[in-house]
């Protein structure tokens, strides 16, 4: 083939300058650290590094949202179990303050220091965290979770938050709930339940005490109708001398016919009654509506109970035994939160760990894509060395020679 | 005697050999030395001088042509042109693969920071700080996002100036050629001999620059003047066989900076369209670079802006800020003017387009051609018109079915201020009134323009919705154990008036409408405030006022209570006409008992609230996006869509890569060919050099010997 002079060095120049440009871009990588200098190297790759840069973006983020949660929660376990241990303390003085044998000036003590738990635990369901939110507010946090009404002639320690709930995002998928409102952990606590005697027709006498509260709370829980009041009432009529009818009042339904005697005590759903009459005669007695009161409360009602010198011994056993159901449901209530939130922390612990391993793996698959194998490129790096050398070499032995030369 | 005349003649004879072989080997000297003092010179194509011996002895008259292969010639045209278009191309390409490298990860780890901070706000709601690095993040995405949106509004910008250049390069390499024509006609007729090699070198290098601009095919004259004719690959002539030549020039339609190409008649007043696939070279690169790529990322770019933005903006309108009000605008979105069509009658008449609030999920990269069929007068005015998707280069989108996208819309009310939902999220007014003219037709460009227009309008961090409107209270003597999973808001927008079907149960000032201030009317229920149970599968929605608004029985499952109760025989016939009202919904979860009751309120003082900042850091993980221009198919997570602009124009630039190198290659080698025979070899050229030499020698001998051949005749005589 016949080759021109032009070319002849059009043919060299180009292959130096085609090596030139692979050690440039050899240089780049080496230099950057990152094989992926441009979209178009590795089109599908670099969506991939968009896609994975997000993901660990969004895990870091999760991280940190983790974090913030586990601090939260450990905040509210704390004043939890803080008001848990106070209860401890208040129910061991309820019990002694039962005890017979203890004094006017002794139950006066009792009611000082039930009364400073009251206000401990009052002080602690009113927490607040570090930014000076109240925590048990709900979302109402600006304001404090619980007031004292002294006036008020229901519940004197009030509710006023609302059930709100925050959530955290802890992964993709999953959000675990922050905070716990005071009117789950708090308000929403049952008082005892009590039945009362609502009126007699020609009884001599009528009374009713509780026997066994286990036995009245399964009869009231099964029958308590909210929608009708009259479904409540029950009539205990005497049909002969030697037996009573138990009638629901609402529906007219005949539950049970006891045995009687007048005088004597008879026992129905955990309920001693002691009616003295004969046939014909009816005593009214009703299923009170549940109540809920928070522990405050139910504190505040016992001290009260307690400074009051007149208090008879019946309904001082009544208001012990108010007491100490409600402290019961209180701290069953404050012991389902701190275990729930324990669940929540053990979830987001699990949670964060698998998303450090994401992490790890994101960033593992992301270098394989993006990143540049040293080893690999330094050796491409020498090749392309030895190629440009090789073509810069050859160039002057080729374009070197010339005819003319010899003329 | 003759032939002693004869014999005069045959010495005369010897001078005059002599004379042509000195004279030849000048020429092939001259041709020679010239194609040595050529070597550098850009298309030079060697000669060659050949002879004739003569009859009566001597060497005839000499003949200098170019050494051409004519095939190798129109193979380089060709390879010139295919290269050309492929180099512009891939140069033009990779700029937008650098940016888009560089810029890119900033783009979408600006998108990440920015649901990053929405997250950060939401952990802790009532924590400032919080909720102004969302603002100060949501500045710094709609700048990156502004910056290569500008990026690539220059590049638009410079892509119209470098194609005017280039046309007006074209029209004067064609005016260029068309003159060299005319010249060399001329020259060829003064000295049939000699080709004109200077001219035909400098006419063959203008058709080769003409080449790597547009592809274009050639011919000989017929007449066998000289002349070479030139038309585009597609037909039309460029330089005609009379000697006059054809103009290209740009034009545009609706969008003035998309131009066209038109072909000019010189002189004449037509002009025609020229197909812009079959252009090739630099200019076809260019056209291909601009509908491929520029256009197609402006438009996805600016989609993601606007799909990204409306779905904040929504979002944060559906909660509740920190003053307890419904959430105000974070982005403000621009309007964007419809471009007039030339052949518009009515040059004056406007058409705005925005588009809707909420409808981020239907914005494709799609523009659309808007055209008036009818006009109505009347009080407002109404329109008839014909909406129709189009791509970039103006053709219309075929949905899956291969069917035209294209939508009729009848009694359009024309005035300021109404907006009429179309195609694609967006909506259009026409503020013109009776000022339209039938046939008219508009170009409406949602996305082509507006990434960098997108402002944050949102200053005070108070202004973040991260509440939800609605609060849901479980009344505390609830017996039974059913409690609130979640409520969802939909709607908030607030018209007392029930004018606009849009009303939601919000009445703007912080509650929900009571009884006699629904769409019910006066005397009427109001909103839905209470659900309560009147037995485990059976509920009733209660107003603020406690009256029952509607009974729902049989109750299987305690999800959207309220959806449910729109489904029951009580629900107000004047609820069920409002788009969506109340515009909130509750699920529980749990056995109610009878008495039991859930209520439902303004979420008044609920600063705490972190349920709509949830939900608005959530967009990042949805599909809201649309990826196909018809609007169907798949969506994308925002950042779904950004990964595929950048690996849609990695692959276009890693392709044009690929197609460049096979060009080069092709190119080179049909370098090569036409060089290995037209090329000046100084290697040759020394050896002829010699060789011509010696025969200038053996020829000025030969005089020589002539002469003393007459001398020794004349010394006999004397």
């Amino acid at each position: 083939m016949r080759i021109s002079t032009g070319q002849l060095y059009d043919r060299s120049i180009q292959s130096v300058l085609d090596n030139q440009g692979d050690l440039s871009d050899i240089q780049r990588q080496l230099s950057s650290g990152k094989k992926l200098l441009r979209p178009s190297d590795d089109p599908v790759g670099s969506a991939q590094v968009i896609r994975l840069t997000e993901e660990i973006d969004l895990l870091t983020q999760f991280n940190k949202n983790s974090n913030l949660l586990t601090n939260s929660l450990e905040q509210e376990e704390t004043v939890l179990s803080n008001i848990n241990n106070a209860l401890d303390r208040a129910r061991v003085l309820m019990v002694q303050s039962g005890n017979g044998i203890v004094s006017a000036e002794d139950r006066n003590a009792i009611a000082i220091e039930i009364g400073q738990i009251r206000d401990q635990a009052f002080d602690l369901m009113n927490s607040r965290n570090s930014n000076g939110e109240y925590i048990f507010s709900g979302f109402q946090s600006a304001l404090p979770a619980f007031s004292y009404d002294a006036s008020a002639t229901g519940n004197k320690y009030v509710f006023e938050g609302d059930g709100g709930q925050n959530n955290i995002q802890v992964s993709d998928t999953v959000s675990l709930q922050m905070n716990n409102s005071g009117q789950d952990v708090f308000e929403n606590v049952f008082a005892r339940l009590t039945p009362s005697i609502t009126g007699s027709v020609g009884a001599t006498s009528a009374s009713l005490e509780m026997q066994s509260q286990s036995a009245f709370d399964k009869f009231h829980e099964t029958n308590y109708d909210s929608v009708t009041a009259a479904n409540n009432e029950f009539q205990v009529s005497i049909v002969s001398p030697t037996q009573v009818q138990v009638t629901n009042v609402g529906t007219g339904a005949v539950l049970d016919t006891l045995d009687y005697s007048s005088g004597n005590a008879f026992f129905y759903q955990g309920l001693e009654f002691d009616i003295t009459g004969t046939t014909g005669d009816t005593v009214n007695f009703q299923l009170d509506p549940p109540q809920k009161k928070s522990i405050a409360e139910t504190l505040n009602d016992f001290v009260l109970v307690l400074e009051n010198k007149n208090t008879t011994d019946s309904d001082f056993d009544d208001a012990l035994a108010d007491a100490l159901v409600g402290l019961d449901n209180a701290k069953t209530s404050i012991g389902n939160a701190i275990s729930e939130i324990g669940g929540r922390r053990n979830t987001a612990q699990t949670i964060l760990g698998s998303n450090l391993d994401l992490e790890i793996s994101n960033k593992a698959a992301r270098s394989n894509i993006e990143e540049v194998d040293y080893a690999e490129a330094v050796s491409e790096l020498s090749r392309q060395e030895t190629a440009l050398q090789a073509a810069q070499a050859t160039f002057t032995r080729v374009t070197g020679t010339s005819l003319f030369d010899y003329i | 005697m003759i032939t002693s005349s004869n014999k005069t003649i045959r010495t005369a004879d010897l001078f005059s050999i002599a004379k042509s072989g000195v004279n030849a080997s000048n020429q092939l000297l001259n041709t020679t030395g010239h194609n040595i003092a050529n070597v550098n010179t850009d298309g030079f194509v060697r000669e060659r001088t050949s002879f004739e011996s003569q009859l009566t002895g001597g060497v005839g008259r000499s003949t200098t042509e170019r050494i051409l292969n004519v095939f190798a010639q129109n193979q380089l045209r060709r390879d010139t042109t295919m290269q050309s278009d492929t180099e512009t191309y891939y140069n033009k390409t990779s700029v937008i693969d650098n940016v888009f490298a560089s810029e890119a990860n900033r783009i979408s780890s600006s998108m990440s920071r920015f649901f990053a901070a929405v997250q950060t706000a939401t952990d802790d709601p009532t924590n400032l700080a919080g909720r102004q690095l969302v603002l100060s993040e949501a500045q710094s995405m709609m700048g990156q996002i502004g910056t290569v949106s500008g990026f690539l509004r220059d590049k638009e910008e410079e892509l119209n100036a470098e194609l005017t250049a280039h046309i007006d390069n074209v029209n004067s390499i064609i005016h260029n050629i068309a003159e060299l024509n005319d010249a060399i006609v001329i020259n060829q007729a003064n000295n049939p001999y000699d080709e004109p090699g200077t001219l035909k070198n400098q006419r063959d290098n203008a058709i080769l620059e003409l080449a790597s601009l547009v592809s274009i095919e050639t011919r000989e004259s017929s007449g066998d003047d000289g002349r070479i004719m030139i038309n585009l690959t597609s037909g039309e002539s460029l330089v005609l066989q009379d000697g006059s030549f054809n103009a290209l020039e740009v034009n545009n339609d609706a969008d003035q900076n998309y131009m066209s190409i038109q072909l000019s008649s010189n002189g004449k007043p037509t002009t025609l369209n020229i197909k812009e696939s079959e252009i090739g070279g630099t200019i076809g690169g260019l056209l291909r670079y601009r509908d491929d790529v520029l256009e197609t990322s402006r438009r996805e770019l600016g989609q993601i802006a606007l799909a990204i933005t409306d779905a904040v903006n929504t979002q944060n309108s559906q909660g509740m800020d920190l003053d307890q009000q419904f959430g105000s605008e974070i982005f403000a979105l621009p309007d964007f003017a419809g471009l007039e069509y030339p052949d518009n009658v009515n040059a004056a008449s406007i058409v705005t387009g925005r588009i809707a609030a909420g409808a981020s999920g239907e914005v494709t990269t799609a523009d659309y051609r808007v055209t008036i069929n009818n006009v109505t007068a009347g009080a407002p005015p109404t329109l008839d018109i014909t909406v129709s998707a189009l791509h970039a280069d103006g053709s219309i989108i075929k949905d899956v079915n291969g069917n035209d996208i294209t939508q009729n819309y009848t009694a359009v009310d024309a005035q300021s201020g109404t907006f009429t939902q179309v195609l694609g999220g967006v909506e259009l007014e026409f503020s013109s009134g009776v000022g339209y003219t039938v046939d008219d037709q508009f170009l409406i460009q949602p996305t082509k323009n507006t990434a960098d227009l997108i402002e944050v309008v949102m200053t005070r961090p108070e202004d973040l919705a991260l509440a939800s409107p609605i609060r849901v209270d479980t009344n505390i003597g609830n017996l039974g154990d059913a409690e609130l999973i979640s409520s969802t808001v939909t709607n908030t927008f607030v018209d007392n008036s029930f004018t606009n079907g849009a009303a939601s149960a919000f009445d703007g000032t912080g509650g929900i409408h009571g009884p006699g201030s629904s769409p019910t009317g006066a005397g009427g229920v109001g909103a839905p405030a209470e659900i309560f149970f009147t037995a485990n599968d059976e509920y009733e929605v209660r107003d603020s006022g406690g009256n029952v608004i509607t009974t729902v029985t049989g109750v299987t499952d305690l999800n959207n209570l309220l959806a449910q109760a729109e489904g029951s025989a009580g629900w107000p016939a004047a609820f069920s006409a409002l788009d969506d009202y109340p515009g909130y919904d509750l699920s529980l979860q749990g056995v109610p008992r009878a008495g039991d009751s859930f209520t439902i309120g303004y979420n008044t003082d609920g600063l705490n609230d972190n349920r709509n900042g949830l939900v608005m850091a959530d967009l990042q993980n949805q599909n809201t996006m649309q990826v196909n221009s018809s609007g169907s198919g798949q969506s994308a997570t925002f950042h779904e869509a950004y990964a595929n602009i950048v690996s849609d124009i990695g692959q276009k630039a890693a392709s044009a890569d690929i197609a460049l190198q096979a060009a080069d290659a092709l190119k080179s080698q049909s370098s090569d060919w036409f060089q290995s025979v037209s090329g000046v070899s100084l290697d040759e050229e020394a050896a002829n050099l010699v060789r011509y030499q010696q025969t200038y020698a053996a020829a000025a001998r030969l005089l020589g010997t002539a002469q003393d051949l007459f001398d020794t005749i004349l010394a006999i005589v004397r």
